[in-house]
């Protein structure tokens, strides 16, 4: 099976998935959310075969590079994080409604790969300033990071509707995890999405030292990731030192999130800069 | 004075600080920045242009305010810590006592008596607690209390953090001051004494010169540059001191200065042949000479210059090809500069030019283009990176625990008592709590081993 054949029935897998798990957590089946597991597992497989795959593609094509270097790859990649993620965190916490708030990230990011036509599947061959040891620790680096800011952002999203039900007093969503419980796992999701924002924004800078000979250099993207960083930072502090929680930190999250989306997006089609590249044309 | 320090060293400036910064930077992503004055007031109006740059947003990262910012914010930043720090030394330098007072009022505090089944228990128990790293013993009457005091140095790892930001910030400041970022075109076989270096309006000097020995470019199949590179060779006192290949990705250092391969281009060298056909006569003319030199017409009617050269002209996502750009200078015709394609020799003949020009032949000579800088920060910088990566997981991931565990002997039992704090992650620290709690309680009950 082809790399892009493969990719694109994960795309379909991830939406099955998606729909099972908000199945589960409409109609509270069970079943459901255990086949919503088996479901993303088995995406998550053909997901890592479809990305070795495009690696051994693109050998064959005489251009060998590890598959993180444009839109499409990083879609792909983004994806592969997202379940990652999850399916750790659904091994480790037990919580499947999760699922229906995270689990469809992944979805999103390869339905854009697979049918935006402005996103080109193409292998293409690498531009001497990418073909750097670098590219493989900046790109894993940031997009687990991505990866993890998503799953709190998905938490955050719980968190705002169990809360806003809890106060109305109304007792459903009983089955959803105790806000204490989302907070803590949201939380620790940001700390370790944080870590790997700042180390993903040190290996590009370093990266663009040794290309251009500046390590900074306040392109759109880099400005976008340092804004990114800021909103989280800000987080952390209200939350260490002010003690803020709950709602308030929700917001922020989910603030944040959509920052790590308008890097990851907007700066590609708003603005332009260095990682023009990283556009689709 | 302190309420200077006081507000100085709030978090919620902190806060507020970081956030202007960010906002401001969202600015600076959205008005285009160090563009050409005109395209302001065309893009804004006159008004709003003008605001724009007495505010600095045109160049929003170097601008008076969010420099100032800056600095606001790393002043915040040493007042701070050098705030907190004394009173964390002494919770990092503190030793608790074995005393029972001491882990009364502990968050985590479990109580039970132990029907005593292992004599060896005492054994059993080190065995258990040597986990714990360097555990200290108190004996009592009739009983024993154990102490570790675990990691208390990672209260540190938050102030390693915020130096490390301070070191990226002294890094930046001593890169802006006493460091250059130039650029340099050096023509194949040229040889170069001197850089643009922004901001200068004069070219800076070398103490030694630059030599292009050679350029190659390759490239992919869809036209995309592959790889390039130039051999240069380094003279100081007209003596060769160092011949090297430069590539993307792989600088070269020299007399300080570091080169990094940043671009490359071609330009017109000798003799450019155009064929110049009257479109009244239909007469045909050859007209040549060195590329950077006027031509003149056909019977002394004026000339024309070359004032630009592509290797391949794009225009609306279409290549269309070498070209050049050429003026025409006392004709008497006001015609605007016009591109003269080398694959489409009719084109000209639409212009409705008195001439329809068509380009023969013309000689390419690469040149490559080289960022050469001085950044005596950057050590400073990659530090501040390592102290941050190193920080972090330290104040995120771990925690100061402190574990206190007292037995005691009540005849045939055991009264065993576990307390402890975590100054970070509770929830976690209370489970590894219970889980030790569980191995205690095996240790005291199993049973003696048969031999």
């Amino acid at each position: 099976m082809t790399s892009s054949l493969a990719l694109s029935i994960v795309t379909f897998i991830y939406l099955g998935s998606s729909v099972l798990y908000l199945f589960y957590l409409v109609f509270r089946t069970r079943v459901a959310a255990t086949m919503g597991t088996w479901v993303a597992l088995g995406g998550f497989l053909l997901n890592t075969y479809g990305i070795i795959m495009r690696w051994i593609e693109s050998y064959d094509l005489g251009i060998g590079h590890a598959p993180l270097s444009n839109l499409y790859e990083s879609l792909v990649f983004f994806a592969w994080t997202i379940i990652l993620c999850y399916l750790i965190l659904e091994r480790k916490y037990g919580q499947k409604t999760v699922g229906a708030f995270v689990v469809p990230f992944a979805f999103f990011s390869m339905a854009y790969a697979s049918f935006s036509s402005s996103v080109d599947s193409r292998i293409q061959p690498l531009i001497p300033a990418l073909k750097s040891n670098w590219l493989i620790a900046h790109v894993v680096t940031c997009f687990l990071g991505y990866a993890a800011f998503a799953v709190a952002c998905g938490l955050s999203v719980m968190y705002l509707i169990k809360s806003k039900k809890q106060r109305a007093g109304s007792d459903g969503l009983k089955f959803l995890p105790d806000p204490p419980l989302i907070e803590d796992v949201s939380y620790k999701m940001i700390l370790i999405g944080f870590v790997l924002l700042s180390a993903g924004i040190i290996t590009g800078s370093v990266w663009a030292h040794s290309a251009w000979g500046t390590y900074w250099s306040w392109d759109p993207k880099e400005t976008w990731s340092l804004i990114t960083w800021i909103v989280y930072a800000v987080l952390l502090h209200a939350r260490y030192m002010k003690g803020w929680s709950g709602n308030r930190i929700a917001v922020i999250s989910i603030v944040g999130f959509c920052c790590v989306l308008f890097t990851y997006f907007g700066v590609n089609f708003l603005l332009s800069g260095l990682h023009s590249y990283a556009a689709s044309s | 004075m302190t309420k200077l320090s006081n507000f100085l060293s709030s978090v919620k400036l902190t806060v507020v600080l970081l956030i202007v910064l960010a906002v401001l930077s969202v600015v600076g992503t959205v008005i285009p920045q160090q563009e050409p004055a005109g395209l302001y007031e065309r893009m804004y109006g006159e008004g709003t242009a003008s605001l724009f740059r007495s505010l600095g947003f045109t160049n929003m990262y170097a601008s008076p305010l969010f420099v100032a910012l800056l600095g606001f914010l790393g002043a915040n930043l040493v007042v701070c810590s050098l705030d907190r720090l004394p009173k964390t030394w002494k919770l990092v330098r503190n030793r608790p006592s074995l005393n029972p007072r001491e882990y009364k009022q502990m968050p985590y505090r479990r109580e039970q008596f132990v029907k005593l089944r292992n004599p060896e228990w005492r054994k059993s128990l080190s065995n258990v607690l040597g986990r714990l790293g360097k555990v200290q013993e108190k004996e009592f009457d009739g009983g024993i209390v154990y102490f570790a005091n675990r990691t208390p140095w990672v209260r540190l790892g938050v102030y390693v953090v915020h130096s490390s930001i301070l070191l990226l910030f002294v890094g930046g400041i001593i890169g802006a001051v006493w460091g250059f970022k130039g650029h340099i075109n050096i023509l194949e076989g040229e040889t170069v004494d001197h850089i643009d270096v922004r901001g200068r309006h004069e070219p800076k000097p070398l103490d030694f010169q630059i030599r292009c020995d050679d350029f190659n470019v390759e490239f992919y199949d869809t036209g995309a540059p592959k790889e390039f590179r130039s051999d240069l060779t380094f003279l100081e006192g007209g003596k060769e001191a160092l011949s090297s290949p430069l590539r993307v990705n792989h600088p070269v250092t020299f007399g300080g200065i570091t080169f990094y391969q940043s671009s490359y281009g071609s330009t017109l060298g000798g003799e450019v042949v155009f064929e110049l056909v009257d479109n009244q006569t239909g007469e045909t003319y050859t007209v040549k000479g060195p590329a950077s030199d006027d031509f003149s017409l056909p019977g002394d009617q004026g000339g024309f210059r070359i004032i630009d050269f592509q290797n391949n002209l794009v225009s609306r996502g279409m290549s269309f090809g070498p070209g050049v750009f050429v003026h025409l200078m006392g004709t008497g015709e006001r015609t605007p500069p016009f591109w003269v394609l080398q694959k489409f020799p009719q084109l000209d003949q639409r212009r409705g030019g008195k001439y329809t020009f068509a380009l023969k032949s013309f000689q390419e000579v690469y040149y490559t283009g080289l960022q050469a800088n001085r950044d005596p920060g950057v050590a400073l910088v990659y530090l501040g990176f390592i102290l941050m990566l190193i920080g972090f997981p330290v104040t995120f991931f771990m925690s100061h625990r402190m574990i206190w565990l007292q037995v005691g002997s009540t005849g045939k039992n055991l009264k065993v008592i576990l307390a402890g704090t975590a100054h970070r992650n509770r929830l976690a620290f209370s489970k590894s709590m219970d889980g030790l709690w569980e191995e205690i309680s095996t240790a005291l009950n199993e049973e003696e081993r048969q031999p």
